[in-house]
């Protein structure tokens, strides 16, 4: 049996039956009191809301598997809180498409896991509720927003959770704990359960210990759905035309990075041309814009998706307000997070009257000018390799980067988002005892070719977990 | 942006900010608009506004009327006061 099989094996032995998963609660529990990356554990309500598959597990790769859910995710019966005050106590009354159809697989939510308020940020220090630590070093934030998502896999508390990324939240946390992180095409998985900030940029995404997992969840939860009218018609190509040897476009320029990246940047390459694969050089001449289109864009659209918060329908309401528009004011006043109200008012000032000429409308049409630079690209090359963030896992309070410094460091995952294209964030091995990720873009709906290529540079291992981690300690 | 423009977007944003954020937030607000500001050297000219990164897949379903599957009572239980099946809020008028 291969490293795979094993691990299946293991994971299927916590989920058994009650008695499993009680261990398995008390097992998340004290592991996970040493870097807080979930905020609701409950696998014994997980395994009552899966549907018991009755195939064998060879007919479904999932079946019997655990997995953790980003908190702005919603999960039926579970807390559905985005890391935010806004959303205490609210209890979701259904399932997102993507959980709905992993529990049709046979696998089962064992919790919600931290994450930036509402998905903003860079190192899930915006979370209302705790900070999660990086498992590789206690001391250094497991990035952002999924942080919780990257945070629980690299920990070995489950094998695969979902994670959103609008920016770059599910690669930036995967590269800083050493998962794999799927970036879907845009569409390709349906939003439907996810909570907004951006809908135009984000994708529900993976986050996994082994390319086969990202696989096997990516087309569990890929296809078409009634309630999302842009996902798409499940147009993924099952049969690709690009072919091996690849040619895999490399950055020209990628001044700013930190030697530790910068290096394994240059060593990933020298990986990929050792196999044979073609390297070209390529030079992105919208790079400076990509981070002021992306933010531009991003916190107009979350200006409107977040107006929804009043406290009238749900969660916090500030209390003994007589009036109506006061008990509004007060009440995202005080759920609302710093970071939050941050990109509420930038957005609100870019869609204002007499102002969207220069900020709005000029973002979207730079976008266009990328998304023109991205497809010729891809008339040449079959991938896109590029680092997935200037540094590795910064240290906890602002000390290493700043908040607007975190925003600028962005610059290598947005163009992904603003074009729509998948991409797969994977790891590259340990520099100064911490993990490096690196990515790879792909045309739009060409996932299986991410995947392949991750395949052979991975050589079907699996990531090397934290020290510690719960799956190897506990005789995986 | 200065303190007024904050406060007069603060207020379209139905935020009621209090006078120590004022402070705290003017600053990042125009370290990111100035940041912006970038933009205005792209060479936009003859494009067109991309609003969704693959727009051609986009589509718009049948207008028939489907049923829920969520009970109401789900849904109203989540509001921070309710009555039976009705939300309570504070007086409109």
């Amino acid at each position: 049996m291969n490293e795979f099989g094993q691990a299946t094996l293991f994971w299927r032995g916590l989920t058994g039956s009650v008695e499993q998963l009680q261990k398995y609660n008390k097992l998340i529990k004290k592991y996970d009191a040493e870097i807080s990356a979930f905020l609701e554990i409950n696998p014994e309500l997980g395994a009552e809301i899966s549907k018991k598959n009755t195939e064998s597990y060879a007919a479904s790769p999932l079946s019997g598997l655990p997995f953790g859910v980003k908190d702005n995710i919603a999960v039926e019966k579970f807390p559905l809180t985005c890391g935010s005050k806004i959303l205490d106590s609210f209890i979701s009354p259904y399932n997102a498409t993507a959980v709905a159809r992993l529990l049709s697989a046979g696998a089962l939510p064992v919790g919600k896991v931290n994450l930036d308020e509402f998905g903003m940020g860079s190192s899930t220090e915006n979370s209302a509720y705790k900070t999660t630590a990086n498992p590789w070093d206690k001391s250094r934030v497991p990035g952002g927003s999924s942080g919780g998502s990257a945070a629980a896999v690299a920990a070995g508390l489950v094998p695969f959770a979902l994670g959103s990324d609008t920016g770059g939240s599910v690669r930036q946390p995967a590269a800083f704990c050493g998962t794999y992180g799927l970036k879907p095409t845009y569409g390709s998985v349906s939003r439907y359960g996810l909570a907004a900030y951006a809908s135009s940029l984000e994708c529900v995404g993976v986050l996994a210990d082994s390319v086969e997992m990202t696989k096997n969840v990516f087309n569990v939860i890929n296809g078409k759905d009634p309630m999302d009218q842009t996902s798409s018609n499940g147009s993924v190509n099952f049969t690709d035309t690009a072919k091996q040897p690849y040619t895999i476009g490399v950055l020209s320029n990628t001044e700013g990075l930190d030697p530790a990246v910068a290096e394994t940047y240059r060593e990933t390459s020298e990986k990929i041309e050792s196999l044979g694969w073609k390297i070209r050089e390529i030079s992105l001449n919208t790079q400076e814009y990509v981070v002021p289109a992306y933010y531009t864009i991003a916190t107009a659209e979350a200006s409107a998706n977040l107006a929804r918060y009043t406290g009238i329908r749900y969660g916090m309401r500030e209390k003994d307000i007589t009036d109506h528009e006061s008990m509004v004011r007060l009440t995202r006043e005080n759920g609302f997070g710093d970071e939050v109200k941050l990109r509420i008012l930038l957005g609100t000032y870019v869609l204002r009257s007499g102002f969207q000429d220069q900020y709005y409308i000029r973002a979207q049409k730079i976008r266009t000018l990328i998304r023109n630079e991205i497809n010729k690209i891809f008339t040449d090359v079959d991938m896109i390799l590029m680092p997935v963030f200037p540094t590795q896992a910064f240290s906890f309070g602002s000390k290493e980067m700043t908040p607007f410094q975190q925003k600028l460091a962005d610059k290598y995952t947005v163009t992904a988002n603003l074009t729509g294209i998948p991409s797969l964030s994977f790891p590259t091995g340990l520099k100064n005892n911490l993990p490096v990720g690196m990515q790879l873009m792909a045309p739009a709906f060409s996932e299986n070719r991410l995947f392949k290529a991750a395949e052979i540079l991975s050589e079907g291992k699996q990531i090397q977990l934290a020290p510690g981690a719960m799956c190897k300690e506990e005789g995986e | 942006m200065d303190i007024e423009e904050l406060k007069t977007t603060a207020s379209l944003a139905m935020v009621e900010l209090h006078d120590d954020e004022v402070a705290r937030l003017s600053d990042s607000v125009s370290d990111m608009l100035n940041y912006f500001s970038l933009m205005q050297k792209a060479d936009i000219t003859g494009l067109e506004p991309t609003t969704h990164a693959l727009a051609e897949y986009s589509t718009v379903r049948e207008d028939i009327a489907n049923s829920n599957p969520i009970p109401s009572g789900n849904l109203v239980e989540n509001a921070p006061e309710n009555d039976g099946n009705h939300i309570v809020i504070p007086n409109v008028l």
